[in-house]
């Protein structure tokens, strides 16, 4: 801007009074709006501030959305729990991300949770199981449906299978200490030394007091045996049809009820079994490809 | 503008980016006459320049999260008003007056307007008549200056140039409206 351009300040105030001058002329020719106008032309609106959506922020609630839903993704992936599954005819052993060794009995399953290890060591068991759990700082704990087995470091079988007529959870300990606790209202733990089997039956609070049992004969199905202590033919056709994958079949119901005590060593085959048994229990059996039929 | 009205709206635009109602109910009671006679300034037709503010105070609504209450939301309001009259001049056929025609229907309007020769206004009259034959940008900053009573940074944001551009138009203006003044002057008797 040139020197003599700028304005003096006496300018500056004449200018001034001119622009208020000019404000109110401009007033008399400008539009003129009422307050009731206002209002008017407010309702008019009004309705649209309801249903206008804040678009600028849909972003961000679709990108939290999309995150949330990621992590719910992720939180089902991390709440579904490792599942294996035994088909009848065969044992499968599971090594666990802390060293533990399950060996599988024949139509098991095992499930555990994807933070195994992670803060805790505990695995859900239907059917039978060897564990041979490695020792660590976290307590090693098998769920069953009706008790709780816990360890520090050990080896030990339990067998539960729920199908069965009066359902029980029974532990037998090779070595180290475990401890059996029934999931009953009024539970009671037992604590197992080596060489003992305790069971819980059903909904009972209290296992029963531990006893001495053959080791070869508590963990026979380990060596491909099978071993059986006073045990209802039910109990014992259901083991045979899971170990050798086949089915059982018998018109007379009434003799599933017959205990019998056997064993038998070593991997002998469905058919040389049933011969055995039935020749204890003085039965007699058919064969139709892997059906076999129960008569007396 | 008092400071008083810069920080009640201060206070609105904090409260409606929070999706306050009835802040946004408040400041476009207290804005929306004002706003009419800015877009009328470009539109000249009073329905059109309604129309353009009360989209213009929808549109406000919907980007409300993105306020920005340190920053001045009247120049914001202006800025879309502004945009929105020009839009409208722009797409509409010509038998609207074009931005540039608009200092002679002002002159027209004002020379046959009975209230401003009844009133002895003469010298705020002839002030007027100055300002509206203004180039196009000069007249848009003074006016946003003096009668909006908008600092020049808020006018660099609404006009969409920079303080500095600002600063030469309103200087300028200044300039020529007081050469028309000092001649004005030495023809009274």
């Amino acid at each position: 801007m040139n020197e003599k351009n700028k304005l003096t300040t006496q300018e500056k105030e004449e200018l001034d009074t001119l622009f208020e001058k000019a404000k109110k002329a401009g007033r008399k020719q400008s539009v003129h709006v009422s307050d009731g106008e206002a209002e008017n032309d407010y309702q008019k609106i009004k309705p649209r501030l309801k249903q206008a959506k804040d678009t600028s922020f849909s972003y961000r609630k679709y990108a939290a959305a999309a995150i949330l839903l990621l992590g719910l993704i992720a939180l089902a992936f991390a709440l579904t729990p490792n599942r294996v599954n035994v088909p009848n005819g065969t044992t499968q052993a599971v090594h666990l991300a802390d060293g533990t060794t399950v060996t599988l009995n024949s139509g098991s399953s095992l499930s555990y949770p994807r933070w195994f290890n992670i803060w805790e060591r505990t695995v859900s068991l239907e059917g039978e199981a060897f564990f041979e759990v490695t020792k660590s700082g976290q307590p090693f704990t098998v769920e069953t449906e009706n008790a709780r087995i816990t360890v520090m470091g050990t080896a030990f079988n339990v067998r539960t299978w729920s199908a069965e007529a009066n359902h029980k959870t029974s532990v037998f300990l090779k070595e180290g200490k475990v401890s059996l606790t029934s999931k009953a209202k009024q539970r009671k733990t037992t604590i197992l030394k080596p060489g003992e089997m305790s069971s819980v039956y059903g909904n009972k609070a209290v296992p029963t007091q531990p006893k001495q049992v053959d080791s070869s004969k508590a963990t026979a199905w380990m060596q491909n045996g099978l071993a059986f202590d006073n045990q209802p033919l039910s109990e014992i056709f259901a083991e045979i049809s899971r170990r050798y994958d086949v089915e059982i079949r018998t018109d007379n119901q009434r003799l599933l009820d017959e205990t019998l005590t056997i064993y038998i060593s070593g991997m002998k085959g469905a058919e040389q079994t049933l011969a055995d048994i039935c020749k204890v229990k003085n039965l007699e059996y058919a064969k139709n490809d892997d059906i076999f039929t129960i008569s007396r | 503008m008092g400071l008083d009205e810069k920080q009640e709206i201060e206070q609105w635009a904090r409260r409606i980016k929070a999706s306050d109602e009835d802040a946004f109910s408040e400041l476009f009671h207290r804005l929306y006459p004002r706003m009419v006679k800015f877009s009328w300034r470009y539109t000249r037709t009073k329905t059109t320049a309604k129309d353009i503010v009360q989209e213009s105070f929808v549109k406000l609504w919907e980007v409300r999260s993105t306020i920005d209450p340190q920053k001045s939301l009247l120049a914001y309001l202006f800025q879309i008003v502004r945009n929105r009259s020009l839009n409208h001049l722009r797409d509409t056929p010509s038998d609207q007056p074009s931005i540039d025609d608009i200092s002679e229907e002002v002159l027209k309007s004002e020379l046959s307007s009975p209230e401003i020769t009844s009133e002895n206004n003469e010298a705020g009259k002839k002030m007027l008549r100055w300002i509206e034959a203004l180039p196009g940008r000069q007249r848009e900053a003074i006016r946003l200056s003096r009668f909006e009573g908008l600092d020049h940074e808020e006018i660099a944001y609404v006009m969409d140039i920079s303080p500095r551009t600002v600063n030469n138009h309103i200087v300028s203006a200044l300039n020529t409206l007081r050469d028309e003044w000092n001649t004005y002057k030495s023809e009274q008797p």
